[in-house]
């Protein structure tokens, strides 16, 4: 049975690296603002300038997300491969790495490392389920014998939308069900 | 001034080996800190542009290379510049840019000009003739104003005056000269009735309703051409009009009087509708705004592909300049794996 104990410890690493990645992913559109405005007001296309950032900015998140799992694989031993493992945090990287971009452009830049930061680690925090006991399962246990109520929708609704959630889900069931994808494996 | 020079006066600048470009970029972007401002935005560039616009079309505002030290240094040149600042009456903030001017006058050449202008007046060997000399120095007659207008160029070849100087001279002179005439008063006493910007727009309203100075003015330009011709169309005394002595030190002085009767003399001589007052309410601003409206254009989608790749390639470009910085993120990820992995453990 899974133990609070070793949930807690992912959620360690998870928010970690959810506020590294989230901080690395600031400058791709926040530094720029003024570009962007003065460029997209001549009618350059918004989706290529978008894409080729993502697409520059993704060789960056890979080479970090590499030294990160390849590090911590050392650490953690999975008995799953590497690749997997290497692929989760990388999923997660790519996730933080869009709450930066979102959060570059509607907070100001003086403020936006701090906001940024906070709202990463109170998100991935308090929305993981976990930071209280499993809430998840305990929304999900609810909305199943029909003794749901509205915070218990709600809550499951914000935790659909967490990284955290995400990955300790991943995690938690690699830990135990060695992936089988032929994909990830 | 090229986009160097301009962005060094906001205080931008570049290190020796960098791509002015991207620099150029960066600090659009934001990511440059500019010199002696700590609060310094880049949302704050839009006002330094619109500020720039205003003036850039002063000619006072196009600095000469030794004018840079001597604005700011305030010694030697402190003298003649309080003297220089002290003949001007507009007390706003083109004081400090007046003597940067390659069109506005220069104390000593000032008195080059006055030395030029009494050379040029034919002063009869009476004591009355002479006294009335001292009391209203002018020129009234056309050949009189040819005359100094010669001794300017003379003066130009010499060395003594630039050529712009003498250029901005010449259009002031002939604006004086005739509008001076038509109007009855001087250039002071329209000063002391009202603002400057109304005087000038009432100079070249009367400029504008009298086709006759348009036309004499084009026989003028004829006349330097030809100067033979006219003086036996004149009558050897040519057309009267009035330029003082006083009025011209007064425009000369002044950076922003030079440059409204520089205006008025090249609308007059463009053939259209001199728009001489900036403060008028009636009229358009000329130039502290684009005269052009951005458009939006329309690509297809073959130029989506190769904006990609424009924007990519100047996005790797931009992260490659900040790797030292990316390899500090980088190593944060290394020490935090390190940390949370070994108190996570296996």
């Amino acid at each position: 049975m899974t133990s609070i104990g070793f949930i807690m410890g992912y959620l360690n690493l998870i928010m970690i690296f959810g506020i590294l990645s989230t901080i690395s992913a600031l400058s791709s559109f926040g530094s720029q603002k003024l570009i962007f405005w003065r460029e997209s007001s001549y009618g350059i296309s918004i989706s290529a300038f978008w894409c080729s950032r993502m697409v520059v900015d993704f060789f960056f998140i890979f080479i970090q997300t590499l030294v990160w799992s390849s590090i911590l694989y050392g650490y953690i031993t999975p008995s799953y491969s590497t690749y997997a493992f290497f692929s989760m945090w990388l999923g997660q990287a790519f996730a933080n790495s869009g709450v930066g971009y979102v959060l570059s452009t509607i907070i100001p830049s003086r403020n936006l490392t701090l906001y940024a930061a906070m709202v990463t680690a109170l998100g991935g925090l308090f929305l993981s389920g976990v930071s209280d006991g499993l809430k998840y399962i305990d929304a999900k246990v609810a909305i199943v014998n029909n003794t749901n109520t509205i915070a218990d929708r709600l809550l499951l609704y914000f935790m659909s939308a967490t990284y955290s959630r995400w990955m300790i889900d991943l995690l938690s069931v690699s830990k135990y069900f060695v992936c089988s994808f032929k994909f990830c494996c | 001034m090229d986009a160097t020079d301009y962005f060094e006066c906001l205080g931008f600048y570049a290190s020796p080996n960098v791509n002015l470009a991207d620099f150029f970029m960066d600090v659009i972007g934001g990511t440059v800190a500019r010199n002696n401002d700590p609060g310094f935005t880049s949302a704050d560039l839009f006002l330094f542009w619109k500020d720039w616009v205003v003036h850039a079309n002063k000619p006072y505002f196009e600095l000469e290379e030794e004018e840079g030290t001597a604005a700011s240094s305030g010694g030697g040149n402190g003298g003649n510049r309080k003297q220089f600042e002290r003949q001007s009456t507009g007390a706003n903030q083109h004081n400090t840019t007046r003597g940067s001017s390659t069109y506005t006058f220069k104390p000593n050449q000032i008195e080059i000009v006055r030395r030029l202008f009494v050379e040029a007046m034919v002063i009869p060997g009476g004591a009355a003739e002479r006294a009335s000399f001292d009391a209203s120095p002018s020129i009234k007659k056309e050949k009189d104003l040819h005359s100094f207008l010669r001794l300017v160029s003379q003066a130009t070849m010499v060395g003594s005056i630039t050529t712009h100087q003498s250029l901005a001279l010449g259009l002031v002179v002939r604006t004086l000269f005739w509008v001076d005439g038509m109007t009855g008063h001087s250039l002071k006493q329209s000063m002391s009735q009202g603002s400057m910007g109304e005087m000038l727009k009432n100079m070249g309203e009367i400029s504008q309703k009298t086709q006759k100075t348009n036309q004499s003015l084009q026989e003028i330009e004829l006349s330097d051409q030809n100067a033979t011709n006219v003086t036996s169309s004149s009558n050897g005394n040519g057309r009267v009009g009035v330029l003082n002595y006083s009025d011209l030190m007064f425009a000369l002085s002044d950076g922003e009087i030079l440059s409204e009767m520089m205006n008025i003399r090249l609308s007059q001589l463009m053939g259209r509708t001199a728009s001489l007052n900036n403060n008028g309410a009636d009229q358009k601003i000329p130039s502290s705004r684009p005269t052009h409206t951005i458009r939006e254009r329309r690509f297809g989608c073959d130029y989506i592909f190769a904006q990609f790749v424009l924007y990519a390639t100047r996005y790797a470009l931009k992260r490659r300049r900040q790797f030292t910085t990316w390899l500090t993120e980088l190593i944060l990820f290394i020490f935090g794996a390190v940390l949370i992995g070994a108190i996570t453990g296996p």
